[in-house]
């Protein structure tokens, strides 16, 4: 269906005009299973730059998920560092976590995870609530994000009453409540048809495009892929590879 | 590029997360409302044991205080009529205190101290002690420790040097012992010697007293004499060494007045003629059938008096009584037959004793279904988180601190406690007067301790409120210390 070849070797010069966003040093993550040791992540070195759209390819099993998971500050390395921004995620506690993810960070899930008893802008607005923001502006606010995503007309529909698609929109508007930096997204379209995934895609190079938001896509999707900046390889608790879009072909296999 | 600034999240405000948790209730009206459901029934039982207990407790005291004529009335007829025997005498001990009407009454008779009636006193308490351990063994054990001898004459028996030791040397043979040690015994024994003196004098003096009442009686029945009970007499029995409270000088008039009446239309009864009037006037087939109960409530009604009177003098017996005293009488003589039965009824609630008045057997049950109401309560919320696990998460994700998912959860948990609780307190409320009032009638809405059952309605509710919020501790623990990635996985 989807690969990517490489075109080119050895182009990954750093770009010295980007400011990194996110750094891990030498990342680690050991699960137990019983009595054995299971190495999800074997010392990952890597730098994200502000405003890319980076695409995080690989199998399940990879290490992925967890490589996911620890740059979104949702998850404890074993050893090594993840900084965000420069902040040492491991030195937070629990309350300034919660601050990180709230301010700093939008997420976006495969499921949509919507919270299902509350309306289209509730939902966009609980993240506002948690900010502290008051309920007048995060109104007005949540609002203008929905029109973002097309979804004005709808912001009183509950979850139930929307589809996938527009349930994900909501989600992204929902990522975007408190104007965050970095976006991460778990195979966003994992759940949608063809037509309502490139809405997705096209709200979420939008976002990249227009407000300079950091993206960072789990994704096996090649429309998605083939809009990314950079894409990285993982396998085997390791970076396999890092290659720049411009430098490799997306190929697709065709459906008549 | 300047540095992004972290700081601690901000405590999200209580209304707010009201409002998360309302709606969040409302989306799960079914499961709140079987947990509801669980704390009100917890809360209905406890209410109900409660309420009906404290309407119990009421209608015992007015009983008590309905029949207390009447036990009055039996106390004096008995103290005028009758010797006083050594259980009369610690009965009365036991109750008294240091210069009240018996204490004086005792002193005179006995021309006894203040210490002496104290030492009779204090050994009331033994005397049950060692009465009850010979009432509790079998009449072969008896027979070997005392021979014939019974009751409080066993004291005076083994008061001599030899029978105690035989009677100490008999107890392991017969695989038994005293409830004390042989010192204590030997000590009381020798002070109820001691006090033998000032118990005859009283027994002695009384019995003087009562040739003093017997002519004052001059040849009528104590309860002809109390029936004409006035001031006059009052001091004549005072003269003689009884004590008696003014007040009680009318309702013990009255009392015995209706008493003798209550005693003239039962010997009216006995009549064979005017029991088969009685069968054949009210259709009664069998003349066994004639109880009282039956008689009493026929002279209730409007025509009975008349009849009554009528069939006596026509059996040649004719009464003083008028149509209307018949009646009352009648009517006092149902009421008082109804205060007893509601006092057996009442003395079987066991309502005295324990914590709050309740026995213990009361109390196990309460306390288990409080568990039990802990446990469901739990599981239940237990069940609520794990199926929350996704929206925990990625609230946590949205940048809900730990605080804000306990808070959460407790406030749920807190809600379903307030609402099932006052559903279940009323539901208890209004059971429990319902048993009460099916067992007391009239009585237990004539004494609904109005302000004791909104405090044990408080009480309950906010039993309920507790025990739900208790019960959700662990379970939203475990929702807060839930990890934000559990939000990436997909089913």
């Amino acid at each position: 269906m989807t690969h990517a070849k490489e075109k080119k070797h050895g182009s990954d010069e750093p770009r010295e005009e980007k400011a990194v966003i996110i750094r891990t040093r030498n990342l680690r993550k050991t699960y137990r299973m019983g009595e054995e040791e299971v190495h999800a992540l074997t010392g990952v070195n890597v730098e994200i730059y502000r405003g890319e759209f980076l695409c995080v390819m690989g199998p399940s099993g990879s290490g992925k998920s967890t490589f996911f998971n620890m740059i979104g500050g949702l998850d404890a390395p074993t050893s090594g560092r993840v900084f965000i921004d420069e902040v040492d995620v491991a030195q937070l506690s629990a309350s300034e976590l919660a601050f990180l993810r709230c301010q700093k960070i939008g997420y976006i899930f495969q499921s949509y995870n919507l919270v299902q008893y509350m309306t289209a802008l509730e939902n966009v607005t609980v993240p506002m609530a948690f900010a502290g923001v008051n309920d007048d502006d995060a109104h007005d606010r949540g609002m203008e994000l929905l029109d973002l995503v097309a979804l004005k007309d709808r912001w009183f529909h509950k979850p139930i009453e929307m589809s996938g698609g527009q349930q994900q929109r909501t989600a992204i508007a929902r990522s975007m409540a408190n104007a965050p930096t970095l976006l991460l997204c778990d195979e966003p379209t994992g759940n949608l048809d063809f037509k309502t995934g490139d809405e997705i895609h096209h709200i979420l190079q939008r976002l990249n495009k227009e407000r300079g938001v950091t993206i960072i896509c789990a994704t096996h999707d090649h429309r998605l892929i083939s809009m990314a900046d950079r894409i990285v390889w993982v396998r085997d608790g390791g970076i396999e590879r890092i290659a720049n879009r411009k430098d490799i072909t997306v190929e697709t296999g065709s459906v008549d | 590029m300047s540095a992004f600034e972290i700081k601690s999240q901000v405590k999200l405000p209580l209304g707010k997360c009201m409002e998360v948790v309302l709606s969040g209730i409302q989306f799960r009206l079914f499961r709140a409302s079987i947990t509801m459901a669980i704390i009100a029934l917890a809360v209905a039982f406890l209410m109900t044991i409660m309420g009906d207990s404290m309407i119990v407790r009421e209608v015992a005291q007015s009983v008590e205080s309905l029949i207390q004529p009447r036990q009055n009335n039996n106390f004096w007829v008995r103290r005028l009529s009758r010797p006083i025997d050594s259980a009369d005498l610690t009965q009365v001990l036991f109750r008294a205190r240091p210069d009240d009407a018996r204490w004086n009454e005792y002193k005179q008779w006995g021309q006894a101290s203040d210490e002496d009636l104290a030492a009779l006193q204090a050994l009331a308490a033994d005397e049950a002690r060692y009465l009850r351990f010979f009432a509790e063994l079998k009449e072969s054990q008896l027979r070997a420790l005392t021979g014939r001898v019974r009751g409080r004459d066993i004291f005076r028996l083994l008061a001599d040097e030899d029978a105690l030791n035989a009677f100490m040397e008999t107890l392991p043979n017969i695989d038994t012992a005293i409830p004390s040690t042989r010192q204590e015994f030997e000590d009381f024994l020798r002070r109820w010697e001691a006090t033998r003196p000032v118990r005859a004098r009283i027994v002695a003096g009384h019995e003087q007293a009562l040739d003093g009442v017997r002519r004052l009686l001059d040849g009528q029945t104590t309860q002809e004499f109390l029936a004409t009970l006035d001031e006059d007499k009052a001091r004549d029995l005072q003269r003689l060494g009884y004590r008696m409270n003014p007040d009680d000088v009318r309702t013990l008039r009255v009392w015995a007045q209706r008493q003798i009446k209550t005693r003239h239309m039962e010997q009216s009864l006995q009549d064979p003629a005017v029991r088969q009037r009685f069968a054949n006037q009210f259709g009664v087939q069998d003349l066994n059938r004639v109880t009282p109960d039956l008689f009493f409530g026929r002279m209730a009604t409007r025509n009975g008096p008349d009849w009554l009177i009528s069939a006596l003098s026509e059996t040649g017996r004719p009464t003083t009584l008028s149509a209307d005293e018949i009646r009352e009488t009648a009517e006092a003589w149902l009421n008082d037959r109804r205060l007893a039965r509601l006092e057996s009824s009442v003395q079987a609630m066991d309502i005295t004793g324990g914590f709050m008045g309740f026995s213990n057997r009361v109390l196990w049950l309460i306390g288990v279904s409080l568990i039990v109401c802990v446990v469901g309560i739990a599981n239940a919320m237990l069940m609520s988180v794990t199926e929350r696990f996704k929206e925990i998460a990625t609230m946590k994700c949205l940048g809900a601190t730990d605080g804000f998912i306990m808070t959460n959860f407790i406030m749920e948990s807190g809600i379903q406690g307030l609402s099932g609780g006052l559903i279940g307190g009323l539901l208890g409320l209004v059971l429990g007067i319902a048993r009460a009032s099916l067992g007391y009638g009239w009585m237990a809405f004539a004494n609904l301790p109005i302000l004791d059952l909104l405090l044990v309605f408080v009480f309950s509710v906010a039993a309920g409120i507790a025990l739900s919020v208790l019960a959700a501790i662990y379970p939203a623990l475990a929702a807060a210390r839930l990890a934000p990635l559990e939000a990436m996985r997909v089913e």
